[in-house]
């Protein structure tokens, strides 16, 4: 059973584990298994443990930090950290970002125990790459598959348990895909709502820094934290979040959602995907939902604006990059970045155009529905030898969403016959990301996907040597 | 003027500086249609023609559309 953020907070303030135990059992289980999964590219023990140590004296002396404190934590590496200087798991010499990002900060200042830097996509874009110096991810249910991108490591952490809590980026679906290929919990917040200022960017107004936890809840915690104006980051709204009691369990009585069994009619999906939707929405119902079916609105236009979009965004931060460092991308980073050369400067404020008139029709459509429910992606993570970039973003239902810039959580909602997690993602209306996480959080509590752990965490190694 | 891919993305490569392999050459001119259609599409479409575009360029730095 894995442990969840909420569980851990309690049992540091019963007295039943200390911050430094905690953090101990984690760090045992990633001793034993990342050299299969390859979740970290960097762990910083020693602050890691200090910090541990801090958090129990605090909570000893009653300076409480809030829920987060003492909790372990993975950060996704084109996230600053003062630890060290970001990677964003590319070998290319890029930005210098030596002082924590705001979300960092925040998280430190809440308590949270800093364990390492996670793997991802390089750059969060491409493929991943055997040949690149820097550990493959793979997937803790089926270290044959990948784990998804570009979020990998701290996707996989949180499954195997070598870590409670996540940050990650999502510019495509690159927070929501990976949870869902590893089981997890992943929210893109409403694009605005969490300063992406100390991160590498990928797609500047596609790019979202967001949670990964066990359960919606705990995403909801973190985004209290992460949440709020940052004065070095224009896409800043001022808003924040608060994570309130009323999320848990809230029944969605009164709610009425819109399903889109398939986005865009994509029939290759795996057999398991429709029956595990049809279990998860009556699920949304016994919560006292109203689920109607819907049609998303320019759903393939809006999906390929992003596709465009990022890439011409993309190859504006990395021309110069390009030019000199040809070779030094990996082979999938730079041919998927290139493809922004080939965007006019036209083409690009059309495409920001078409974004403002999608908005509104979809505006049209959340006039008539709360929430937006479809499955997250077609398939289970893909199988390495497979495995196929474009094809990888052909089967996520995910993109969209960063065109529009609405909230978009990820939730487990079952396994493929190979024993892969499916799931599924639940949108809302702009800044109603407390709506979509408490849809999901009432999802969660009737459901234990998202209690599972592979055979590769820390929960299956407890529950084995009992 | 030569619209065909083969002589488009060589000059728009070049145009950019870049010198990539043949064979990724190759790959870019066998897409670059299809990117291309998608994005023609995306000009057909009536309800965008006179929509504003997404961004928006404030005068502070740090600008911000919304503050609390």
């Amino acid at each position: 059973m894995r442990t969840t953020i909420a569980e851990a907070a309690a049992a540091l303030r019963s007295g039943a584990t200390t911050a430094v135990e905690l953090l101990r059992s984690r760090l045992t289980a990633a001793d034993a298994h990342d050299t299969d999964l390859g979740v970290y590219l960097s762990r910083f023990d020693d602050t890691a443990f200090a910090a541990a140590a801090r958090a129990d004296a605090e909570l000893a002396t009653g300076q409480d930090r809030g829920p987060l404190h003492g909790i372990p934590f993975g950060v996704k590496d084109c996230i600053a950290a003062e630890e060290g200087t970001v990677t964003a798991q590319s070998t290319v010499p890029g930005a210098a970002l030596r002082q924590d990002a705001p979300v960092v900060a925040r998280l430190r200042a809440a308590g949270a125990v800093l364990t390492g830097k996670t793997t991802m996509m390089e750059f969060a874009i491409g493929a991943p790459d055997p040949d690149a110096p820097f550990p493959l991810p793979r997937n803790p249910w089926h270290t044959a598959h990948y784990t998804g991108g570009s979020t990998s490591g701290s996707a996989s952490g949180i499954a195997a348990g070598m870590f409670l809590g996540g940050l990650g980026t999502d510019t495509a679906g690159s927070i929501r895909y990976p949870a869902a290929a590893c089981g997890v919990t992943g929210l893109k917040p409403t694009f605005g709502l969490v300063p992406k200022s100390g991160c590498i960017p990928l797609g500047d107004s596609h790019d979202h820094v967001g949670p990964l936890a066990a359960t919606a809840w705990d995403c909801a915690m973190i985004l209290s934290v992460i949440a709020g104006s940052a004065p070095d980051d224009p896409s800043s709204t001022g808003r924040g979040f608060t994570a309130r009691a009323g999320h848990r369990g809230r029944p969605l009585a009164g709610q009425r959602i819109g399903l889109t069994r398939l986005p865009g009619g994509n029939p290759d999906v795996c057999p398991e995907l429709g029956p595990a939707l049809d279990a998860a929405v009556t699920e949304l119902r016994a919560c006292g939902a109203e689920v109607v079916p819907v049609e998303l609105p320019w759903y393939e236009e809006l999906t390929w604006v992003a596709r465009l979009g990022l890439a011409a965004e993309a190859f504006a931060y990395h021309a110069t990059g390009l030019r000199e460092h040809w070779l030094e991308y990996g082979p999938g980073t730079r041919m998927a970045i290139v493809r922004g050369s080939l965007i006019s400067a036209g083409d690009f404020v059309q495409l920001q155009r078409v974004r403002r008139a999608g908005q509104r029709k979809l505006a049209e459509l959340f006039t008539g529905v709360d929430l937006v429910v479809t499955p997250t992606s077609t398939h289970g993570a893909p199988e390495f030898r497979r495995l196929c970039t474009d094809g990888m973003a052909e089967t996520a239902f995910t993109a969209y969403w960063n065109a529009v810039g609405n909230p978009a959580v990820s939730v487990p909602m079952g396994f493929t016959a190979e024993g892969l997690p499916l799931g599924m993602q639940i949108a809302g209306r702009p800044f109603e990301d407390a709506g979509v996480l408490a849809a999901a959080d009432a999802y969660q509590s009737r459901t234990d996907w998202h209690r599972r752990s592979p055979a590769l965490s820390v929960a299956a190694v407890e529950e084995s040597s009992r | 003027m030569n619209t065909a891919p083969s002589d488009i993305v060589p000059a728009l490569l070049a145009a950019a500086g870049l010198t990539v392999s043949a064979e990724e050459q190759a790959r870019l001119i066998a897409e670059y249609p299809a990117w291309r259609a998608r994005m023609d599409t995306l000009y057909a479409l009536p309800e965008a023609r006179y929509e504003s575009p997404a961004p928006v360029f404030g005068a502070q730095p740090g600008h911000t559309s919304e503050r609390p």
